[in-house]
């Protein structure tokens, strides 16, 4: 792996880029959507914790309807139309054994596919749900997503 | 025999019947919900119209000002240096306020791009607490309030060197301070007061102003509500400060919360963690369990 450019993205960032760099991150219930354009070359990652912003505060990505649609944005700003771009979906695992937490996973992965089925952008990976962390790490550049999963914490 | 059988189905339905009534009333609450957050949607969609307009308020206003003085500034014959200062302080003052309106705009509008990251170093809290008031000075003096500061350092030397992001609680120390002060009647009493242990740091802002009356509680933290919009022509802003604290706190994994004291005023309480700088996950060797997986 390539050590040059390494990023970590924090929940409620997002990060697009071009360039050959690795972007970690680490996710319980959180989902992270990565998006690609082949033809360009460009990749984008989010990092959202629920599902939806419920109108208090400020409209940040930590919420999954504003997250993907402003990644989606980002790469468009980039020079990328919808049609070129693709989907990897990642997170959303059963980690918070708190009851009150109300399927937070689950419902921040529904999320994404939703809002990605009616932007029609094809999901081409997923590995969402089950009851453990993951650690991912995003290559903008290539589109590369790898994984590990993490004891369950 | 019958009878039975008839009790035990009477006794079904009264049980049905009744989590059939419990469904109901959670109905009826997701509804309420829903409604509520459906009417904060359509505002915060309305408020993007406005957005524009308020700003533009915000900066040409005092910049209309700023200019109108300095060149009255310039028309001045050289002996009336006294009121040439009197100027200066107005420009002052409006650039000042410009400036604060400013940084909260970029802030809110930095994290809602999703690119405001956190860079943690340590900070003297006793110091920045100080900084921040001093940056208000003319403010408090010219209400008349009274800031009392107080630090309680319950960690071996944790407020001298608390890891953090330096900027972001500065941010809100500024903010908290500003609302505060702003709120205040004149001749008033702000308490500042930060305790300092081995684990974070708890901060309470407290005024002894006209508080927020109930009905508008819910609403405090969002972006551009000024519960009272009288207040708007003295007390001036977008009421972007709270939205700003609230996430800079979630940012650095922290709490806040808001208090409206019986005698009155305001209470807000911030809770930031000691940031753990070897937590960054960037070895987690012990925890991962099989080879990494390619997508």
């Amino acid at each position: 792996m390539v050590e040059e450019e390494k990023y970590y993205l924090h929940p409620s960032n997002l990060f697009v880029s071009g360039k050959e760099c690795w972007v970690n991150t680490v996710l319980g219930s959180c989902v992270s959507v990565c998006l690609y354009d082949e033809k360009l070359k460009v990749g984008g990652i989010n990092h959202y914790m629920l599902p939806f912003w419920n109108g208090e505060g400020l409209e940040s990505p930590r919420y999954g309807n504003i997250a993907i649609n402003r990644l989606i944005e980002e790469l468009v700003k980039f020079g990328s139309s919808r049609t070129n771009m693709v989907a990897k979906i990642f997170g959303g695992g059963k980690v918070l054994n708190d009851v009150n937490s109300f399927h937070i996973g689950e419902r921040n992965i529904a999320v994404a596919y939703k809002i990605l089925g009616e932007e029609k952008i094809p999901v081409i990976a997923s590995s969402t749900g089950g009851d453990r962390g993951r650690k991912i790490i995003f290559n903008p550049l290539t589109g590369v997503v790898l994984q590990k999963y993490l004891n369950k914490r | 025999m019958a009878t039975d059988k008839n009790d035990g189905l009477r006794k079904q339905l009264e049980d049905s019947e009744k989590s059939n009534s419990e469904l109901l009333a959670r109905i009826d609450e997701l509804s309420g919900k829903l409604y509520d957050v459906n009417k904060k949607l359509k505002e915060a969609e309305a408020l993007k119209g406005h957005f524009i307009s308020n700003i533009t308020n915000e900066i040409i206003n005092p910049f209309a000002s700023i200019l109108a003085l300095s060149e009255n500034i310039l028309k001045l014959d050289d002996e009336s240096m006294d009121k040439a200062k009197k100027m200066a302080g107005l420009i002052n003052s409006e650039a000042f306020h410009l400036d604060f309106q400013l940084a909260n705009i970029f802030a809110a509008a930095m994290i809602e791009s999703g690119k405001e990251l956190v860079n943690y170093s340590s900070v003297n809290l006793n110091e920045l607490m100080t900084l921040v008031v001093v940056y208000f000075d003319k403010q408090i003096e010219a209400k008349q309030v009274q800031v009392e500061l107080q630090l309680e350092d319950n960690s071996n030397g944790n407020a001298e060197a608390f890891v953090t992001d330096n900027k972001k609680v500065e941010v809100i120390f500024k903010n908290l301070l500003s609302n505060a002060v702003k709120f205040s009647y004149a001749g008033g009493k702000v308490e500042f007061k930060l305790v300092v242990s081995n684990t974070g740091l708890q901060l309470s802002v407290r005024d002894y102003g006209k508080g927020v009356p109930e009905e508008h509680r819910k609403e405090i933290y969002d972006r551009f509500k000024q519960v009272d919009e009288r207040i708007n022509s003295i007390n001036s802003g977008h009421g972007l400060g709270l939205s700003i604290v609230k996430s800079y706190c979630m940012l650095l994994e922290g709490k806040l919360a808001m208090h409206f004291p019986a005698d009155g005023g305001t209470e807000v309480l911030v809770e930031l963690p000691f940031a753990d700088l070897t937590d960054q996950y960037d070895d987690l060797s012990d925890f991962i369990i099989d080879v990494g997986e390619k997508f």
